[in-house]
C-alpha cells in the first residue's frame, strides 16, 4: 500500500467524491513537498501526510472545522452498548473470512459515508489505517479522549446500520429487535457459565 | 471483571490501545464469555471489512498518477523560477534549484512504491528501491505469506558457522545479525541464508526444536508494519505481535529498529516467548 492509495483512501471517505478526492490529494503533495523541511525523519511519514491532508480538506471545504454531529454533546444513548445478541452478531459475519457477511461488506462504505465527518475521519484513521490513538488526535487536533468517544460513537452508529441492513436483507431476524436482545442474550451466557463451573466442579 | 466493564475496554483493546495489565483481565474474560468474545470479533470484522473496501472503492489510476507526477514537475519549474529571480538571497544556503529537484525526486518515489506494491505493475520498475516502509493490512498479510514461503522452504543455507552470521548478513540486511542461540528452548542450528521478503533483503535463520522447525528472521524494521491482522500481546514488558498464516504461527517484534520474526509449527504462544527473547 503507497502513501499516495493511502491519501486517495482517506481523502475518498472524507469528500466522498472521486474526483473531489484527486483534487484533495494532488494539493495535499504538493504542500508536502513544499513543507518537507517540517518532517522530522524517522517519524510517521504516512501519519505526517495524513495531518497535511485533514488541513488541507478542512481549509478548503470547511472553513470553520469538521463538520459536526448532532449527536455531540453527552453522550444521548449510555446504555446502548449491549443492544445486539451474540446470535445475531454471529449472523453478520462470516465465520470463513473473519469479515462482514459478503452482503453486508457491499454496504459497508455507504454505511461509513452517512457518519458525520468527525466520526468518520477517527473511524478512517483507526480502523482503515490503523493508527494510534496519539497520532490521531495529533491529526485531529483534540484530546485522545475526545478520539475515542468519536470512535465509540462512529462505531456504534456504523453497527447499527449495518444491523439494519442485516434486517432488511433478512440475514438476521425480525424479533431481533434494537434493545430486545441483550436481556435474553445475557442470560443464555450466564445460564452458560453457570453450566460450565457446575460441570467443573 | 463484569460484560460491563470488559465492553467499555473491549474497543481500546482491540485497538491495540489497552495497557498491558488490563489486556490480561479482558483476555481471562474473554476466554469464559460467549457474548464478549462475539463483540470481539464483530469488532475485528467490521475493521476487516472497512479496510478491505476503502481501498477497494478508491484505487489510483494510471491517468491520476500521470497528473500527480506533471504536478510536482511544474511545481519543479516554477520554484526553479523563481530562484533565478533572485539569486543573491540565496548565498551560502541550500538553493531552492537544489531542493527542489531533490523533494521531486522523494515525492516520486511515493508514487513508485506505489507501483511496486502493486503485483500488475511490479514487473515495470525492476530493482526500484524506496526506504518508504509500506504499511497496512494488505502489506502484512503478503509479509505473512512470504515468512511461511521462506519457512518451509528448505534449500541449503548460505552460511552454517554462526562467528560468520553477523560479517556476511549485516551489510546486506543493514542492521547487526547476532546469532540467537535460543539453548534455554534445546534448540538445534541448522543454518542462515539471505532471503528477500517484501523486496528487502532478510536475515532467515533456521533452527529445529524438539522436531520443531523454527525459523528467526532478522530484518530492518523500517521496512515492514507489524499491525493488524497481527494480534498484539505482552511477553514480560516485551511487546509482541502474533497470528497465524497457514497453520503456522507467525511471531514479530521490534527491537531498537531490528526486526524480528519467528515462523513455527508450533503454537502461537511458543513463538510469541522465542521473539520475545531475542535482543
Amino acid at each position: 500500500m503507497s502513501h499516495l492509495s493511502t491519501l486517495l483512501a482517506v481523502g475518498s471517505r472524507l469528500t466522498r467524491s472521486a474526483s473531489e478526492a484527486e483534487d484533495l490529494v494532488q494539493d495535499t503533495l504538493l504542500k508536502a513537498l513544499r513543507a518537507q523541511e517540517h518532517f522530522t525523519p524517522g517519524s510517521n511519514m504516512r501519519a505526517w501526510l495524513l495531518r497535511i491532508l485533514t488541513n488541507t480538506f478542512i481549509n478548503r471545504y470547511r472553513r470553520g472545522g469538521l463538520e459536526r454531529s448532532v449527536l455531540d454533546g453527552p453522550d444521548a444513548d449510555p446504555l446502548a452498548d449491549g443492544w445486539i445478541g451474540a446470535s445475531t452478531m454471529e449472523a453478520m459475519r462470516d465465520p470463513e473470512s473473519r469479515a462482514m457477511r459478503a452482503l453486508l461488506e457491499k454496504e459497508i462504505v455507504a454505511a461509513l459515508d452517512e457518519l458525520p465527518e468527525e466520526f468518520r475521519l477517527a473511524v478512517v484513521l483507526s480502523d482503515v489505517e490503523e493508527l494510534s490513538y496519539k497520532e490521531i488526535s495529533e491529526i485531529m487536533g483534540c484530546p485522545i479522549g475526545t478520539v475515542m468517544s468519536r470512535l465509540h460513537r462512529g462505531r456504534r452508529l456504523l453497527k447499527r446500520r449495518l444491523f439494519e441492513h442485516a434486517r432488511t436483507l433478512g440475514i438476521v431476524g425480525p424479533e431481533d429487535e434494537v434493545g430486545g436482545a441483550p436481556e435474553r442474550a445475557r442470560a443464555v451466557v450466564e445460564l452458560s457459565s453457570y453450566r460450565k463451573k457446575a460441570s467443573n466442579s | 471483571m463484569t460484560c460491563r466493564r470488559v465492553g467499555a475496554l473491549l474497543e481500546a483493546y482491540a485497538d491495540g490501545e489497552l495497557e498491558a495489565e488490563a489486556v490480561l483481565d479482558v483476555e481471562a474474560h474473554l476466554a469464559d464469555c460467549n457474548g464478549c468474545s462475539s463483540r470481539l470479533q464483530l469488532e475485528h470484522a467490521v475493521k476487516k471489512s472497512l479496510r478491505r473496501q476503502v481501498y477497494a472503492e478508491a484505487q489510483p489510476n494510471d491517468a491520476f498518477r500521470e497528473r500527480i507526477l506533471a504536478s510536482f514537475r511544474a511545481e519543479a519549474e516554477r520554484t526553479a523560477v523563481a530562484n533565478l529571480d533572485e539569486p543573491s538571497h540565496r548565498s551560502g544556503m541550500l538553493s531552492w534549484s537544489s531542493i527542489v529537484p531533490l523533494a521531486a525526486a522523494a515525492a516520486m518515489a511515493l508514487l513508485w512504491s506505489a507501483k511496486v506494491s502493486d503485483p500488475k505493475q511490479s514487473a515495470k520498475t525492476p530493482g526500484n528501491k524506496t526506504t518508504i516502509a509500506s504499511v497496512g493490512p494488505a502489506s502484512v498479510e503478503q509479509m505473512l505469506e512470504e515468512l511461511v514461503d521462506r519457512h518451509i522452504d528448505r534449500s541449503k543455507p548460505d552460511v552454517t558457522e554462526p562467528a560468520l552470521l553477523l560479517e556476511r548478513m549485516e551489510p546486506e540486511v543493514g542492521v547487526p545479525v547476532h546469532f540467537p542461540s535460543l539453548a534455554q528452548y534445546g534448540a538445534r542450528w541448522q543454518g542462515g541464508k539471505l532471503v528477500k521478503i517484501r523486496q528487502e533483503p532478510t536475515a532467515s535463520l533456521k533452527f529445529l526444536v524438539d522436531g520443531h522447525r523454527v525459523t528467526v528472521y532478522v530484518f530492518n524494521s523500517e521496512h515492514f508494519a507489524l499491525g493488524s491482522p497481527l494480534k498484539r500481546r505482552v511477553i514480560g514488558d516485551e511487546p509482541v505481535y502474533t497470528g497465524w498464516k497457514r497453520g503456522y504461527s507467525i511471531a514479530t517484534a521490534d527491537r531498537h529498529g531490528i526486526g524480528y520474526a519467528v515462523a513455527t509449527d508450533l503454537g502461537e504462544d511458543e513463538g510469541a516467548e522465542i521473539v520475545a527473547s531475542l535482543h
